[in-house]
């Protein structure tokens, strides 16, 4: 590194695509190679919703939470905690959680009710709520296997699909502008992307397979059968040489399938002096090994479509995936996102190596899909992420930051390190369960809510502590998403809105096309069939942005510059309380199917259980039933007391978590 | 206090060679030579020794203004005129004093120029729209360097100024905008608070069933979900987030105080252009006026992006300028007869500007690096230019101010903190990252400083 680049400050004409303006594809634009030093600072993605990035701080976030959340919501009175040795081990998972708390003479909370599980149970694993007759029938039920069956219905519902593609999406930040992008999925990419992701879904398809067709897809990312192409395509980088896009390919990857964000800092640095106090195996690790890997990604290329340079072509602003015969990862760059690229001694174009020194052979990026699904990361950063959605805290939290050197319990680090997760036997077993089923979603889900361990109230009578938090002794509260409180709304109401999403960008059509003329989605209801979190722009076939506000209101996201978040808000509350588009036209009786069903109801208390069911999955606790009753008897005309009623549901603490 | 390395950095930061703002480029060099070899065995780093030490805020301002001109505005059609054959009459190029304006498409804001500064050697580091856009509102890169945690320069004066939940209204009020950079890393009290003013109230504090109904309802929840709303004091603690975020929200609702802000009548509407744009400096005015806690007010006027027909007759520039200039115009000698407009720091740009010299071929502007700001208020001295462009305003010839090179989105990030009293040579250590977050970038190569010459 020499001052002078400190200095220079060169014009480079930079070929862009400028999608925003009606003009020609290859559009000359000014990019100004900024000075970047060899200090760049590190940029690895944290989530930020997450506030504090060391695990225990993750901890206190949760024990925040559970302060937040209150108790009381449940049915009344009964045993407060329970002794870990009188809740039965339904698999390995309550070895090491209830186990522990055995040996360490820690009082979990007790088993959930039915009601409480139903719920829990419904948003955690598709998304919605139960309908009132599910909870009723559930609860009745004397079948000593319900839970086992209830779960193994959900699994295999349709929503499964819907909610798990969501994830995937939010996993990889697929959307159809991100902001820094070179080239950009767009909506026509978002589609075929998004359809390819549930169709996986729906198939049952194993993450491997996911994964490796994600990373190695080719050909126009518009067309329907090129969906995974896209990924790569939101890779790419602006205002930088093409190794910057190599960089955020790997960076990527590694991120949401190996759990190793610190690839993003290795790519502008050596790990050692940086980041000696978070991960032993990064501070071993050379800015030259992060450069071999993203070699793998040194062979694509966009290529633009020639007959689609103009405006108002259906493939305008379409990119080519391809993977070039030739080509290699040249250390070569004087300018872009990252520090200057020079030879590693004598090496002046790196061919792709992988993290455990593999070389790779055939289709690079076949090579890098082959190794990294058979990475033990691969298996461990899924195990971690998907517990994490299921018990509200990971195993090792922030979830990028994956420490290679410190994972495996027979093999603990040297000291002063420890071994990473809270956890570590149980993560290993996790990972291996995986694995050893095929990495498949929906088994290792059935693993995770069978357990005793998923299984306890969060409700914790006794005294609370927050060195409990890693140990798992009671249920974590988490907000809904955005997507699962407007679901919640429709489902409990019935009340069907008709949403449509675009099917293509306005550029690609007849200039002056008004909006409301862009060729449309077949109307649907439900907030987790979107195919992009900037979506539904119409209802009722026209555009409307009701809907898309209120759920940017519940923290979304934009998978870009904004990452979904769950915390609360002022907004929140009063969309809650007197939104115009999602939450007041569905409480009214003339709209309502399941309001009017209830309001035959005649017998006040009997209609209150009903309301209760339907909003918030259980019955009141006495007090609600009293106060709702009293409601019910004061207020004329009845229907007008049944809407109230019906608005108090939706507004009450506990009808915004999965509790 | 030692870092983990053993050292302690409390005599060794600001020395007073150093310890001024107008570094010389030879010394910054100079500087910034020694520090390489050293450089990674150094915790705190060198390039933010030198900015902590010469950091003295201007402190003039108490509220800031942003106006983002998204698109892209011809700067050598608005703030820095440069005539030609191409120049449509109705722009009626005027000079006040040194200044030469567009009269013809801006006159409201040529009758505020004694409080206007422009600052013409500005320019951008992209000519990318999304990418340029995010650049100004976060002040760096959004490509690297803690840009995915980073917050909008207004979610940091929410965090610095803002009276939080004591407040009525949020600190940051984001106007017209829509989508964009959020609070980054920062508590969510300090997320942008998005509004489309359309002067009938602000949306959702109105029940759509009226307020009998509502207040019906309300009774009626507070009786029902009591036990669930701050019954947790046994555990430790007292904050239900829940209701307290309700509780903000209740008073949002049918309070005169914050209907006065949200609504407002035809013959103001008018006065102020009749449009959304108008609508947003409206709402501008009346924040400040409430004193609700609004302490920084974005507003998002889009429409520049003018590849074709720039010149056309009451569309193009003439169109959107009548709009910007009516609205702008009207805020600003409004905040003037207020007094407000001494404590409030008005700043109007776009991501970057638009190609120079005659028209493109489409009779168009494209995008463009050199761009120009509009600056007013705070007591900035105004009926002035920093910074001189060539004939064209395609280049900078004299930059005018102290680190004598182009002035930079981080520049006039550092120059609203500056403003408004915030050290921008702040580091932060509770980013998740934990790496320290700076203010303003203090690792990208240049050392970023506010243009104090503005005020003086």
């Amino acid at each position: 590194m020499n001052v002078s680049t400190v200095t220079v400050y060169g014009v480079i004409g930079f070929v862009l695509l400028v999608s925003a303006s009606p003009r020609l594809l290859a559009q000359e634009e000014e990019v100004e190679a900024q000075p970047i030093p060899p200090e760049q600072g590190c940029t690895f993605k944290a989530d930020p919703s997450q506030f504090l990035n060391a695990q225990s701080r993750a901890h206190e976030a949760i024990h925040r939470r559970l302060m937040e959340f209150p108790r009381g919501k449940a049915e009344a009175a009964r045993a407060a905690t329970a002794d870990a040795v009188a809740i039965p081990h339904r698999n390995f998972i309550d070895k090491h959680i209830l186990g522990k708390l055995e040996e360490m003479n820690i009082r979990p909370a007790r088993l959930s009710s039915d009601e409480e599980f139903i719920r829990r149970v419904y948003l955690d694993v598709i998304g919605r709520i139960p309908s009132a007759q599910a909870v009723k029938n559930f609860v009745a039920s004397t079948d000593t296997n319900k839970r086992t069956n209830l779960v193994e219905s959900l699994i295999l519902a349709p929503e499964f699909n819907d909610k798990w593609a969501v994830w995937f999406q939010d996993l990889i930040g697929m959307t159809e502008n991100p902001s820094t992008n070179n080239r950009r999925p767009r909506v026509e990419g978002r589609n075929s992307f998004d359809r390819w992701i549930r169709e996986k879904m729906q198939h049952n398809a194993s993450m491997t397979s996911i994964v490796t067709t994600v990373l190695t897809g080719t050909g126009n990312n518009f067309f329907t059968e090129n969906g995974p192409a896209n990924y790569t395509v939101l890779g790419s980088v602006s205002m930088g040489p093409l190794q910057d896009s190599y960089d955020m390919m790997t960076v990527r990857s590694t991120t949401a399938f190996l759990g190793l964000g610190h690839y993003d800092c290795l790519m502008c640095h050596n790990g050692r002096g940086h980041l000696d106090q978070l991960s032993s195996w990064a501070t071993k690790t050379t800015r030259a090994d992060a450069h071999r890997m993203a070699a793998h990604f040194s062979r694509v290329r966009f290529n633009p479509v020639r007959e689609a340079v103009q405006f108002e072509h259906p493939l305008f602003n379409s990119s080519v995936v391809v993977d070039n015969p030739t080509g290699t990862y040249d250390l070569n760059t004087t300018f872009g996102n990252r520090p200057n690229r020079t030879p590693y001694g004598t090496e002046r174009n790196l061919t792709p190596e992988y993290r455990d020194r593999t070389k790779a052979t055939g289709n690079w990026r076949d090579a890098f899909a082959q190794k990294l699904t058979t990475d033990p990361l691969f298996g461990l950063n899924f195990a971690n992420r998907i517990w994490k959605e299921f018990f509200g805290l990971a195993l090792v939290d922030p979830v990028d930051t994956l420490d290679p050197d410190r994972l495996d319990p027979s093999k603990p680090p040297p000291a002063p390190w420890t071994l990473q997760a809270t956890n570590p036997q149980l993560l290993q077993d996790l990972a291996t369960f995986f694995v050893q089923n095929d990495t498949n979603l929906r088994e290792f889900i059935k693993l995770l809510v069978l357990s005793s361990s998923y299984q306890l109230s969060s409700e914790y009578e006794g005294e609370w502590k927050a060195e409990y938090v890693p140990l798992f002794a009671r249920h974590y509260p988490r907000r809904m998403w955005a997507e699962e409180v407007h679901d919640a709304i429709v489902q409990a109401t019935g009340v069907m809105p008709q949403y449509s999403w675009l099917l293509v960008h306005g550029e690609t059509v007849a200039r002056g096309t008004a909006t409301n003329a862009l060729p449309k989605s077949d109307p649907v209801s439900w907030a987790m069939k979107m195919p992009d979190v900037s979506e539904p722009r119409f209802l009722n076939g026209t555009q409307n942005g009701g809907a898309t506000t209120f759920m940017n209101t519940f923290n979304r996201g934009n998978r870009d510059t904004a990452r979904r978040a769950s915390t609360g808000s002022i907004l929140q509350q009063l969309s809650l309380m007197n939104d115009n588009s999602v939450v007041l036209p569905k409480i009214r009786l003339a709209a309502s199917p399941n309001l009017r069903e209830i309001a035959k109801l005649t017998d006040n208390n009997a209609l209150v259980d009903e309301i209760w069911l339907t909003f918030l999955s259980r019955r009141p606790t006495p007090i609600e039933r009293s106060k709702a009753v009293a409601h019910l008897q004061k207020t004329t005309p009845r229907n007008t007391a049944i809407e109230d009623l019906a608005w108090t549901a939706i507004n009450k603490v506990d009808f915004l978590f999965s509790y | 206090m030692k870092d983990r390395f053993g050292i302690d950095w409390t005599n060794i930061k600001g020395s007073p060679f150093w310890a001024r703002p107008q570094l010389s480029r030879r010394l910054f060099f100079r500087h910034a030579a020694s520090a390489v070899g050293g450089y990674f065995l150094l915790p705190t780093r060198p390039l933010e020794t030198v900015a902590r030490a010469a950091a003295r805020p201007m402190a003039t301002a108490k509220n800031v203004i942003f106006v983002m001109m998204s698109g892209g505005p011809s700067h050598s059609d608005t703030f820095d005129l440069k005539e030609g054959p191409w120049t449509p009459a109705f722009m009626a190029p005027t000079s006040y004093g040194d200044i030469r304006w567009p009269q013809g498409i801006m006159p409201k804001l040529a009758e505020q120029m004694d409080t206007i500064a422009l600052l013409r050697s500005v320019k951008s580091w992209a000519a990318v729209h999304e990418l340029a856009r995010t650049w100004v509102q976060i002040g760096r890169n959004p490509v690297s360097g803690l840009a995915k945690i980073a917050p909008h320069i207004g979610s940091v004066v929410s965090l610095e100024l803002g009276e939080g939940r004591k407040a009525t209204l949020p600190a940051f009020v984001s106007l017209n905008t829509g989508n964009g950079p959020d609070q980054g890393y920062l508590p969510p009290d300090h997320a942008p608070f998005y509004v489309s003013p359309a002067g009938n109230g602000l949306a959702n504090t109105r029940h759509p069933d009226g307020q009998a109904t509502f207040e019906r309802r309300y009774a009626l929840l507070q009786d029902i979900d009591s036990p669930n709303r701050g019954g947790s004091a046994e555990l430790g603690f007292s904050i239900d987030e829940m209701a307290s975020f309700n509780l903000s929200a209740r008073k949002l609702m049918y309070s005169t105080d914050v209907d006065r802000v949200f609504t407002f009548d035809q013959i103001t509407r008018n006065a102020y252009g009749n449009t959304g744009f108008g609508n947003a400096c409206i709402t501008a005015r009346n924040l400040l006026r409430a004193k609700m806690g609004t302490r920084f007010i974005q507003i998002t006027i889009g429409g520049w992006d003018m590849h074709a027909n720039i010149y056309a007759p009451n569309g193009g520039l003439q169109n959107l300028t009548r709009q910007f200039d009516s609205g702008l115009g009207a805020l600003i000698a409004d905040l003037r007869s207020d007094g407000l407009l001494d404590e409030t720091l008005v700043i109007a740009m776009g991501e970057f500007g638009r190609t120079v010299g005659a028209p493109n071929g489409q009779a168009g502007r494209d995008h463009f690096l050199q761009q120009s700001v509009l600056m007013a208020g705070a007591k900035v001295a105004g009926n002035r230019v920093i910074g001189k462009t060539d004939d064209t305003a395609r280049l900078t010839t004299e930059p005018g101010w102290s680190l004598d090179r182009d002035i930079r989105a981080e520049d006039l990030e550092a120059t609203i903190y500056s403003a408004l009293g915030i050290d921008w040579t702040t580091v932060r250590h509770d980013d998740p990252l934990g790496r320290g977050f700076e203010y303003v970038p203090t690792n990208q190569g240049l050392q970023y400083a506010p243009v104090h010459e503005l005020w003086g």
